[in-house]
This record gives structure tokens, C-alpha cells and sequence, in this order.
């Protein structure tokens, strides 16, 4: 068995006591998953735009290299943004940087779908036209 | 158990074996909110109806969030934070429907929403007992006091950061009727190097208060900005204070009376609209020295500018929800050890917002 991640342990716990902002929520998908891999995550749409009262599911990816190394990221319900591959809800991390070159060892899940509501509200993409509520991406 | 109405937060007591549906139902009796409005998130997930509480391996003090649905009302969340008890099979849950929650932690800008937040706390230390009189009244910091905050490296780079911020520079224009009418300049004299440096200083605002205090100690900042012919004479008519206006002066009293301009700088200084006026008058003082570095700078313009009413700063975040104002600093607490919810908000409220003062105020206690 690979080493517990303690940084992973403590974001588990943030996660699961929910002492972070109300608007994200992250926690394990399985919560018998050992090795803290698989991560679940809510967003909830931020207001005054087209993803008001929304919530976004999405999944997370924590590999061993984290946090030396990014998540993997995607969309699970469907969301129009300039940075979200519209086939699989994946996420470019070369538009979406966080994840990608200014990826920090500092950088937590939260801050990640913290930041990605940040980017729903962005004048630039506030308004974008969204698909039906509810859909997922296969 | 139903907290307190402001937080808006209730707490049930439920076995792990109950439905997601029937946890729903208990909240629709705490609240006004109808089941089919509901949706309970817990651990990035969205739960479902017909799972069980147990199945979600939901433990204690545990968080569930509550979004209403749009049908029901605009925009609304909360949380439901469960504390299973003693064994798995009692669970408490907090619903606080506090619609304000998620609406005002993000999205907008508010930067005086970042001067009581972590990134700022600790930079401007809580002032000193000296400066509180006997009726709890705010009095000048003294000039030491001053001087050892304008020569902390820290406050220093914090103006800098916020002279950086273009937001930041379009909100203190924004909210300056005299900024705004100046026009473009405004922001090329914010962003200028000159204006920094002297800002950030010490020496120069040290200058700046004896040459202040060699032109009349106890005059107010109206006064010795209207005694000195503006650089920029041609703002200077309708931009200089008269005593009708309300601009704080060196006065305690005159400070707390809360004028609708907010000052950002406010916060930065210890002592909040006190403070603010000293910082006033070294700039008043300055015009008129000769050294007419800005054709612009008109003294009575950034004596507003910094004495602009510090204390609506405060004034203006405190209608928020603790558990919002506080978030940063809550979380930081939280990640110190400090798990007393209660007990960190009240320290915090006690530091006004500062980390390090909520400490030593949870230490104390």
C-alpha cells in the first residue's frame, strides 16, 4: 500500500466538515477508497449568471505525485466554458491554468473549484449560453 | 436543536438509517423550505432521496450543504452540518438557511472584504490600549506607534499590493466623488512610482507629520489643507473641505461620524478613522511644501482620499453574517486546531477580524 497522503487526509476532513465556503463541496466517491484517488466535487453556480443555482458535479483525480502534481479534473454535469472540452466535460489546463503550469503544491481541491467558479462568474463568461439543467457528460 | 436566528442554522438529531428523503422532510419542518426544493450535497455529491444517511458514510460533525431550488426562491444555500452524537446511528444535522451565504462570500468585489480577511490580518496589528481614552473613545496613535507601523515591512507591501490592484484603484475613485472628478489622471497619480515611494516611505511621512505639527499641531486636516495654496490651484475651489462637509478632523468625535465615502486606507491603520486623519494631514502638509511633484495633488483632495471616513469602513461588512465576514479567518483557526465555532467568532469579532488577536483571545480564555 502506497503511503497515506496526509495532505490528502486534511483536505478530506475540511471536505467531509464542510469548514470551507458554502459554494464548493468535495469529499471521496468511495469512501472506502484507501489511497484518496477519486474525488467528487460540487460546485454550486454562483448568482446574477447562467449557472445561478446550479450545482456542478465533477470529478477529481488525486494520482500518487499529488500535490507535486495536478488533479485530474473534469465536468460531469454539462457546463458550457471556453476551457471545458464539450465531448467528456475534461478540462484544458493550458485555459485553465490552475491545473496546469501554475499548479503550486499550495494549490488544495478546494481552491481548484473555488477557482472554477471564480471563472463562471468572469464577465467573459457569466452569460454563456448553458445546456439543459441535469445533463451529464457520458 | 435550533441555533441562533442569525445564523440561521438548525441542528436534528437523526439515526443513520433514515432516508435522505426523511432528513429532508425533518428540515422542511425546521424551515419553510419544501422538500421538493431541496437538495442536500454532501462530500462533492448530491444525495439522493431513497439512500440513507448510513450509506453516504455520513460521520460526526460532518457538513451538509442545502441548496434550495430555483423553482421555490432565487438563489439560496445553506448548510446542514451533522453531528452524529455517539454512535453511527444518531446523526445531528444544522440547517442554517442563510440565503445571503453563498451570494455574499463571492463574485462581487469587495475589497473591504479583503481588508478584514486573512490576506490583510496581522498586517494592521489591533491598536494599542494606549489609544483608547477613557470612554473607550479612539485617540491619535501616538507617533511612535506610527512610526513603527509605517516602517513595517509588511503595511508597506500591503499598499503596495492594493496601488497594484487596478480593481482596488477603481473602487477608491469610484467611491470618492473628488477622485472621480478629476478624471483619468486619478489613476496614473495612484499607480505613479512618486506617490508609492511616498507612500510607503517611513522617512518621508515622518517629515511629512513634523512639517504638519510645525504648521499648527491641533489644526484638523481641513483647516491646514485650506490654509496651504493647492499646487494644482485650479481643483483646489471646489475641492476644498469646508467645515459644513463632513471631513474628519484630528477630533475623535468627528471621526466616528460615519460619512457615506468609504476610505480603504482605512483599514490599514490602526484605529481605524483615527489613524486615517493623521495619514490626512502629512499629504495636506505636503502640498503645501513646495515640492509640487503632482500638478494634480490638491492636499483637501487626498486628505479625503485617506480621511474619508475610516470608520464606515467597518460600518459597511458588519451586516454580514459572522460565519461569512470571518470565513478566511475561521478557516485559518480551523486549520490551527481551533475547532469552537462559537468561541472563534466571538474572538474574532473581539480582534475585529485580525487571526492573531482572536488567538491571544482564545489563549486568554
Amino acid at each position: 500500500m502506497s503511503k497515506i497522503s496526509f495532505r490528502l487526509l486534511e483536505e478530506l476532513e475540511k471536505g467531509e466538515k464542510g469548514t470551507g465556503p458554502d459554494s464548493c463541496s468535495y469529499g471521496l466517491s468511495d469512501s472506502s477508497d484507501s489511497t484518496l484517488t477519486h474525488w467528487n466535487g460540487t460546485i454550486l453556480g454562483p448568482p446574477h449568471s447562467s449557472y445561478e443555482n446550479r450545482i456542478y458535479g465533477l470529478g477529481i483525480e488525486c494520482g500518487k505525485s499529488y500535490p507535486d502534481k495536478a488533479p485530474l479534473v473534469r465536468f460531469q454535469t454539462k457546463i458550457n466554458l471556453p476551457f471545458v472540452n464539450q465531448k467528456n466535460g475534461e478540462i484544458d489546463t493550458t485555459k485553465f491554468k490552475l491545473l496546469g503550469e501554475e499548479w503550486k503544491r499550495s494549490v488544495t481541491i478546494e481552491k481548484v473549484l473555488m477557482d472554477l467558479r471564480k471563472e463562471m462568474s468572469s464577465p467573459a463568461n457569466k452569460k454563456l449560453p448553458q445546456p439543459a439543467e441535469g445533463e451529464t457528460y457520458d | 436543536m435550533n441555533r441562533s436566528s442569525v445564523d440561521k442554522k438548525y441542528e436534528f438529531t437523526i439515526s443513520s438509517s433514515i432516508t435522505v428523503l426523511e432528513l429532508k422532510e425533518k428540515i422542511a419542518a425546521e424551515s419553510d423550505i419544501e422538500t421538493s426544493a431541496q437538495r442536500l450535497i454532501y462530500s462533492g455529491r448530491v444525495l439522493k432521496d431513497n439512500d440513507t444517511i448510513g450509506s453516504y458514510n455520513i460521520k460526526t460533525g460532518h457538513t451538509i450543504h442545502l441548496v434550495k431550488s430555483a423553482a421555490a426562491r432565487a438563489a439560496s444555500a445553506t448548510t446542514t452540518t451533522t453531528n452524529a452524537q455517539s454512535a453511527p446511528t444518531s446523526t445531528t444535522s444544522q440547517t442554517p438557511a442563510a440565503p445571503s451565504n453563498i451570494s455574499t462570500g463571492q463574485g462581487t468585489f469587495n475589497p473591504l472584504a479583503d481588508l478584514t480577511g486573512a490576506r490583510y490580518a496581522g498586517y494592521a496589528q489591533l491598536p494599542s490600549a494606549s489609544m483608547f481614552g477613557p470612554d473607550g473613545g479612539m485617540t491619535l496613535p501616538s507617533e511612535d506607534e506610527m512610526d513603527r507601523m509605517m516602517s513595517n515591512p509588511m503595511f508597506q507591501q500591503s499598499m503596495n499590493q492594493m496601488l497594484n490592484n487596478p480593481q482596488m484603484l477603481d473602487y477608491m475613485i469610484q467611491q470618492n466623488p473628488q477622485l472621480a472628478a478629476m478624471g483619468p489622471q486619478v489613476r496614473e497619480m495612484l499607480q505613479s512610482d512618486y506617490f508609492r515611494q511616498m507612500l510607503s516611505n517611513p522617512q518621508m511621512m515622518r517629515q511629512m507629520r513634523q512639517m504638519q505639527s510645525m504648521f499648527g499641531g491641533g489644526m484638523g486636516g481641513a483647516q491646514a489643507a485650506s490654509s496651504f495654496p493647492a499646487p494644482g490651484e485650479a481643483t483646489a475651489s471646489n475641492s476644498t473641505p469646508d467645515s459644513s462637509t463632513p471631513q474628519p478632523t484630528n477630533t475623535p468625535a468627528s471621526t466616528a461620524t460615519a460619512t457615506p465615502a468609504v476610505n480603504p486606507f482605512a483599514a490599514f491603520i490602526p484605529g481605524a478613522g483615527a489613524g486615517a486623519a493623521t495619514a490626512a494631514n502629512p499629504f495636506a502638509a505636503f502640498g503645501g511644501s513646495g515640492q509640487g511633484g503632482f500638478p494634480q495633488l490638491d492636499p483637501a483632495l487626498l486628505q479625503s482620499m485617506f480621511g474619508g471616513a475610516g470608520a464606515a469602513a467597518p460600518v459597511e461588512t458588519d451586516n454580514r453574517p459572522p460565519e461569512v465576514r470571518f470565513e478566511t479567518q475561521l478557516r485559518q483557526l480551523n486549520d490551527m486546531g481551533f475547532y469552537d465555532y462559537d468561541a472563534n467568532i466571538e474572538a474574532l469579532r473581539r480582534s475585529g477580524g485580525s487571526v492573531e488577536g482572536a488567538i491571544a483571545n482564545l489563549f486568554n480564555n
